[in-house]
């Protein structure tokens, strides 16, 4: 499959063949009812304490995964607000932590924590702190784990990281294990186990640490969990009648965390907004701020598919190529060529662009309707009958 | 004539009425009446009674018929011997009625004949259907379709009952053990709902499982009825699409018109092969969908409130274009 890109005046295909969140390259583009409507309730919760949650519905293609990472890109660096981005994160509570502390390295988390903390120690244990992490780490394999352990719970503690004594020694451990096990395992966020590093019953203050550390590290304002796919959690295994109230639970655990400055932004299809919604009225009327922060994804306009082509083929135009037309390759009727229910898909739209473009040798732009139908019944077919 | 011990009001069991029908075309043809045991013969050796299993009924499955064809008043004993009723109206209709084939349904005259047996019998009555009927007492098998209330079921959180309640009501009943469940839940409903079709019922987060009556009596499937339904349901004025969930369908199109589920479901499948320009599909995760149920048998109900597309894809919602009408 040839792609005469060049006489097409274009640097590359501009969209990708199975589209799921925002393209690599700087074409990014989102209706302005979305980015508008979002940037209005960002600004609501702004001003409130605690955990602000808002959750994003939308229909599998509709674009909650590029919402949240324009969220992540765009909008909540400019807030000041470190953002993470999460896929299926697991029902238990402690899953959420495993992903956090996975997705930031532990490395890189010990860093942050001892930096923090080794300028609240005594002066007797400068040797042992004040001349950097690395030098730390080297030193800490010739000292007793014990005593390191109880410097490092001491010290967090006076960095007002937290004010228990279980917590601040599970962190303790976490900074000091990181010479021998630079890594993390699954079982490190099974509470109750040897040498875990989660404290047992304690999941929301220790969850709120690992966030103030983040922020204190950081000096951001506050820390966003991006939540994909949610409703996936219960995909990874048949659950017990109290693993499937974990999905919520753990929706209710992260509310929670009233101490800390956590962002929650949650996407999910409109089942399990129903599903939540009926099987936990006041936890989705919390959540939501009962329906003031529900950002439901509606459907394209021919008016905004017609500018997520053009935007994209904007940012992939050869420099100096003067387009025949606004959606050259396109005809500018392609909103109307295609089917409403097609162009009213952002990933079908991209698709049928790709497939378009890519299949493009012999054909002279802007591309005939019988080509972009055909196009368009390969990419989507319609059932045929008896199938159905 | 001697009445079988009544099991307190629960003798109902799970029995195919395509069987029965089958063993009192046998003992029609034995105006004398048999024997329990002769009957279990004949039924056995002329395989009228089938079950999933390759091996011939058990005589429990065989006591269970006979039973539920005396509680019904279908058979008479008399000396120890089975007898058609043939004074009762609905008996002499269903042995006019042509003996169904292996694993073929009743038809619909026969299933009109073993309902209004079914709504005559005390207990079933009063377990079952007197639900259904708040302001009546005393009805047909027509009254019942036309006028019967939804009821919901459920589970009781952290035991083993099952809690019968009207749609928007107080408990009405409750199934406390495992014999009153067996006989009532899947028992006398499994008769109403795949037997005898007087109900159906879908599964709704948060509020059970929801039953309703079915009129008229489907002869068949009503799927341009059914889309003329889905179409004509309030649009959004101001988007150019409105979404509507499967689950908010069978309430109004099934629940409210009294209409097979079935039909809701291949008039779906209508309008996404024929009309797929303007309806979008919207799937759901299949692990989400049954993410309360505990069963696999809990699953398949659970499942049963969402379309599944030829993909096999389980649709919770599906969203119709402004310039699709009805017309």
């Amino acid at each position: 499959m040839g792609t005469p890109l060049k006489r097409l005046g274009l640097r590359y295909n501009p969209f990708e063949p199975s589209a799921s969140g925002a393209p690599v390259q700087e074409s990014s583009w989102s209706p302005a009812k979305w980015e508008g409507e979002l940037r209005a309730q960002l600004d609501q919760l702004a001003g409130a304490q605690g955990v602000k949650a808002i959750a994003i519905s939308g229909e599998y293609g509709s674009g909650k995964t590029y919402i949240l990472q324009w969220l992540q890109r765009v909008e909540l660096p400019r807030r000041r607000i470190r953002a993470f981005y999460f896929d299926n994160p697991g029902v238990q509570f402690y899953d959420l932590a495993n992903a956090l502390l996975r997705q930031i390295g532990r490395k890189d988390f010990a860093k942050s924590l001892w930096e923090l903390a080794s300028t609240h120690v005594g002066p007797y244990q400068r040797t042992f702190f004040g001349t950097g992490f690395e030098d730390f780490l080297r030193k800490r394999r010739g000292q007793k784990p014990e005593v390191v352990l109880a410097r490092l719970q001491d010290a967090i503690v006076k960095a007002k990281i937290t004010t228990r004594e279980e917590i601040a020694y599970r962190l303790a451990q976490l900074v000091a294990d990181t010479p021998t096990k630079p890594y993390y395992e699954y079982r490190d966020f099974v509470a109750g186990r040897r040498n875990t590093l989660v404290a047992e019953r304690e999941e929301a203050p220790y969850f709120g640490a690992i966030l103030k550390t983040l922020r204190l590290a950081a000096n951001i304002k506050a820390v966003a969990f991006l939540i994909d796919e949610f409703e996936e959690v219960a995909l990874q295994k048949r659950l017990t009648r109290r693993e499937a109230h974990e999905y919520l639970a753990t929706l209710k655990r992260l509310i929670n965390l009233t101490e800390e400055d956590l962002w929650l932004v949650v996407a999910m299809t409109p089942d399990a907004v129903d599903k939540t919604q009926a099987l936990e009225p006041a936890l989705w009327q919390r959540f939501t701020g009962q329906g003031k922060y529900l950002l439901t994804i509606r459907p394209l306009t021919a008016g905004e598919a017609m500018l997520l082509v053009e935007e994209r083929l904007k940012a992939a135009r050869l420099p100096g190529f003067k387009p025949g037309n606004r959606l050259f390759p396109f005809p500018d009727d392609l909103t109307s060529i295609l089917s409403p229910a097609n162009r009213s898909s952002p990933r079908r739209l991209v698709k049928i662009c790709f497939y378009a473009i890519g299949n493009a040798r012999g054909k002279t732009p802007p591309f005939k309707r019988g080509f972009l139908k055909q196009i368009e019944g390969r990419a989507y077919p319609r059932p045929r009958q008896g199938e159905a | 004539m001697r009445h079988e011990p009544l099991s307190g009001g629960f003798w109902m069991r799970r029995v195919s009425f395509g069987g029965l029908l089958r063993i009192l075309h046998i003992l029609a043809d034995h105006p004398s009446g048999m024997r329990a045991t002769v009957l279990n013969k004949a039924v056995t050796q002329s395989g009228a009674y089938l079950t999933k299993r390759p091996s011939p009924p058990s005589k429990t499955t065989l006591y269970h018929c006979r039973n539920t064809l005396f509680q019904l008043h279908a058979v008479q004993r008399r000396d120890q011997r089975y007898v058609v009723n043939s004074q009762n109206p609905s008996v002499r209709a269903l042995l006019q009625e042509p003996m169904p084939l292996e694993y073929h349904g009743l038809t619909p005259a026969a299933r009109e004949a073993f309902a209004a047996l079914v709504l005559a019998n005390p207990d079933c009555k009063m377990h079952f259907f007197d639900l259904f009927m708040p302001d009546c007492q005393d009805y047909t098998v027509t009254q019942f379709r036309r006028t019967a209330v939804p009821v919901t079921w459920r589970r009781v959180r952290g035991q083993q009952g099952v809690r019968l309640a009207r749609r928007k009501g107080r408990p009405v009943s409750t199934l406390c053990s495992p014999s009153q469940v067996r006989s009532i839940l899947y028992g006398v409903r499994y008769w109403a709902r795949d037997e005898l079709r007087l109900i159906d019922e879908y599964a709704s987060a948060g509020r059970g499982v929801i039953m309703y009556a079915l009129c008229p009596a489907p002869n068949g499937q009503d799927v341009n009825g059914a889309v003329q339904d889905i179409l004509s349901r309030p649009r959004s004025a101001d988007d150019e699409w409105t979404t509507f969930a499967v689950r908010e369908l069978l309430e109004c199109c099934c629940e409210a018109g009294r209409r097979p589920r079935e039909n809701l479901l291949a008039a779906i499948a209508w309008l996404a092969e024929n009309r797929a320009d303007y309806v979008m599909l919207i799937p759901t995760s299949r692990s989400f969908a049954v993410l309360t149920a505990r069963s696999s048998q809990r699953e398949n109900l659970e499942l049963g409130s969402y379309f599944q597309d030829n993909q096999g894809r389980y649709i919770s919602h599906i969203r119709i274009h402004r310039d699709l009408t009805g017309e």
